[in-house]
């Protein structure tokens, strides 16, 4: 092996190369000799990177990583870490990645489609991965993250006559990555990445979607918090997570909406009184109107 | 690189970040302390003996017994077997040491040796390692140790591994089977000084590596070269295109991959040499009469599916069959 571009090779191999600008944070380096996990070890090697080897032979090096006790982190490309532990290798989503597909999963949308072009006659594919917002705070935040992740700030379009804007970008790259993790998996529907997700990437997922689908709201002293969406196959994976992560959310119920002569049928779940706390402690919401409630919901 | 690298740029998992740049020891900026050149042997000379390539020598994955065609009724005169699969697999490589190739794989053909393998591998090794594992696998040819030449790199590390590669040929004249060159470099200089140093020493027949460079469209500079060094200083020279599945067009030559068996594996098949998912209508409904098809469709072989080792084997031996029509030219797509 070994021909062309070492930038190509090191993406087929290992999913690195893509460039950066310097000053970007990979993991934190700490040094540690020989670690082994399962059937891997992990070896500090002279140059300052690491050496992932299995059965005596080196299968992955890596430049940086972060070694904890219980597992080895590689960053990789586009947001995603390698995850070495005693269970063997997987995958995972940087927080900052999990939390853009819990936008993308709530009020945003990853998709191709086909233009036909007049004067050639003939259709070419069009990728469009986007996410759409009234507020300004959550379409920033949405760019802050894609920037990080993928090295480009998405084009803003503000639609004429209505009150939101929507962040987008058109790129078949970022189409094929999040479909292999099958962030959007069709209007309305979603999947939560659960294989791919540690404890982490779970609350950072878990942000990103309350941000955007969740609501919280106030009868008297009592405030409920819920979680909406039309695909109920998605909400109860997110229920999942959250029981991963030591929450107890109630069942998901079915509700049926009448928007003028259409019926929405919607799909939601709570978190019991007990575990506000807990939640906005460790899950939270960057939306504005969540923030001021969960102020005023700690403050009492 | 350097340019880029002085300006802020910088790349994941080679200088970024920078305290862990895998290039610093060549750096011509910081790298003071980067080793001393490889030391040079004066080369050599031997009248090697010519592989004589079919043309299509298929490899086979060693780690998966549906590639061994053999054993289904495909016959091919020579195969090419990849010498990093041993190395990864210990068990593997105790048992086909301690047998010989032709013993373990039940191949009565040529088995030709391939050292293309991954990087740190082929740092790994040296000479005597080569020796020992050639000596105890017993293949009837082998390629010189492979290098890696990359384009995006700083040349002092693809002249390094230039000059090991061609060190290494020399080394490769002391054995007493055939010893297939190797086309490889990351500039037209490079190329054309490693093959003409080989050709020196009496290598007769090449390999070039071509998967990579085909996809990243650099075969054809690859190719001029070794025109280039054949024409003038060994027109007889015979060259083969290592893991390619398309005929290069104007260039007499032999070609080993192991597509015909991956493609198979992901449920598609060659078609006149072209790629198709076996669902594709264009072809779905067309009888193939090879032998592995046998007045099938397409649509018939997915049949096959509830045994999926029969399926994979059936699909792997119509896409050989097809692979070797085209690229001896009895058909054209």
């Amino acid at each position: 092996m070994g021909s062309g571009y070492a930038k190509e090779q090191y993406k087929e191999r290992f999913g690195q190369g893509a460039p950066v600008w310097s000053g970007e944070k990979g993991g934190e380096c700490v040094a540690g000799g020989v670690k082994r996990y399962g059937e891997y070890e992990v070896r500090e090697t002279a140059g300052g990177g690491y050496e992932l080897s299995k059965g005596g032979m080196v299968v992955g090096s890596f430049a940086s990583g972060r070694i904890d006790p219980d597992r080895a982190l590689f960053p990789l490309s586009r947001g995603t870490w390698l995850e070495v532990s005693d269970k063997g290798l997987r995958e995972i989503l940087a927080s900052q990645k999990a939390m853009m597909g819990g936008l993308i999963a709530s009020d945003g949308g990853s998709h191709f489609y086909y233009r036909y072009d007049q004067k050639k006659d003939s259709y070419s594919s069009q990728y469009k991965t986007s996410f759409a917002s009234t507020d300004r705070e959550l379409i920033d935040l949405f760019g802050g993250l894609f920037e990080a992740v993928y090295g480009q700030a998405p084009h803003l379009y503000q639609y004429p006559n209505r009150d939101f804007t929507e962040a987008y970008v058109s790129s078949k790259e970022v189409f094929y990555d999040l479909n292999d993790f099958g962030i959007k998996t069709g209007p309305f529907q979603f999947h939560v990445p659960r294989e791919h997700l540690d404890d982490a990437g779970k609350r950072a997922y878990l942000t990103g979607f309350f941000s955007g689908d969740g609501t919280i709201s106030r009868c008297g002293n009592q405030f409920e918090i819920r979680i909406y969406s039309k695909h109920k196959e998605g909400l109860e994976e997110m229920k999942q997570i959250l029981e991963d992560l030591g929450f107890h959310p109630n069942e998901v119920h079915t509700g049926v909406k009448k928007r003028g002569k259409r019926i929405e049928i919607r799909h939601n779940f709570s978190i019991p009184a007990g575990e506000h706390r807990r939640f906005i402690k460790e899950i939270g919401s960057y939306k504005p109107s969540h923030r001021r409630v969960f102020k005023e919901m700690t403050e009492d | 690189m350097v340019a880029e690298c002085i300006r802020g740029r910088s790349y994941t998992g080679i200088t970024h970040p920078q305290s862990a740049c895998t290039l610093r020891s060549l750096c011509p900026i910081g790298g003071k302390a980067g080793p001393p050149p490889v030391a040079f042997l004066e080369t050599k000379s031997k009248v090697s003996q010519r592989v004589g390539f079919p043309k299509l020598a298929p490899e086979v994955d060693l780690t998966d017994e549906r590639s061994w065609f053999w054993r289904y009724g495909a016959e091919f005169d020579a195969i090419f077997t990849p010498l990093w699969q041993l190395l990864v697999n210990e068990d593997m490589l105790s048992e086909a040491s301690r047998s010989g190739l032709h013993d373990y794989l039940g191949f009565t053909g040529r088995i030709l040796l391939s050292t293309v393998m991954p990087d740190e591998l082929i740092d790994k090794l040296d000479r005597e390692q080569y020796f020992r594992l050639i000596k105890d696998l017993r293949p009837d040819a082998t390629m010189v140790p492979d290098n890696y030449t990359y384009v995006d790199m700083p040349l002092y590390q693809s002249w390094s591994q230039t000059i090991r590669l061609v060190t290494l040929a020399n080394d490769f004249l002391d054995l007493d089977i055939p010893v297939i060159g190797l086309v490889k470099g990351a500039i037209a200089q490079q190329y054309v000084w490693a093959l003409r140093k080989q050709v020196e020493m009496g290598y007769v027949s090449f390999a070039l590596p071509s998967r990579e460079l085909f996809k990243q469209s650099l075969l054809d500079g690859a190719m001029m070269s070794a025109r280039y060094v054949f024409e003038r200083s060994r027109p007889d020279a015979e060259l083969l295109f290592y893991g390619l599945a398309y005929p290069v067009r104007r260039v007499k030559a032999s070609y080993s991959n192991l597509s015909w068996f991956i493609e198979a594996n992901r449920a598609h098949i060659f078609g006149n040499g072209r790629l198709h998912d076996i669902a594709d209508p264009e072809i779905s409904s067309e009888k193939c009469d090879c032998e592995a098809c046998r007045g099938r469709t397409p649509t018939e072989l997915v049949d096959l599916q509830s045994n999926h080792d029969e399926y994979v084997r059936t699909l792997a031996h119509h896409n050989l069959l097809d692979l070797k029509k085209v690229l001896s030219g009895e058909k054209h797509g």
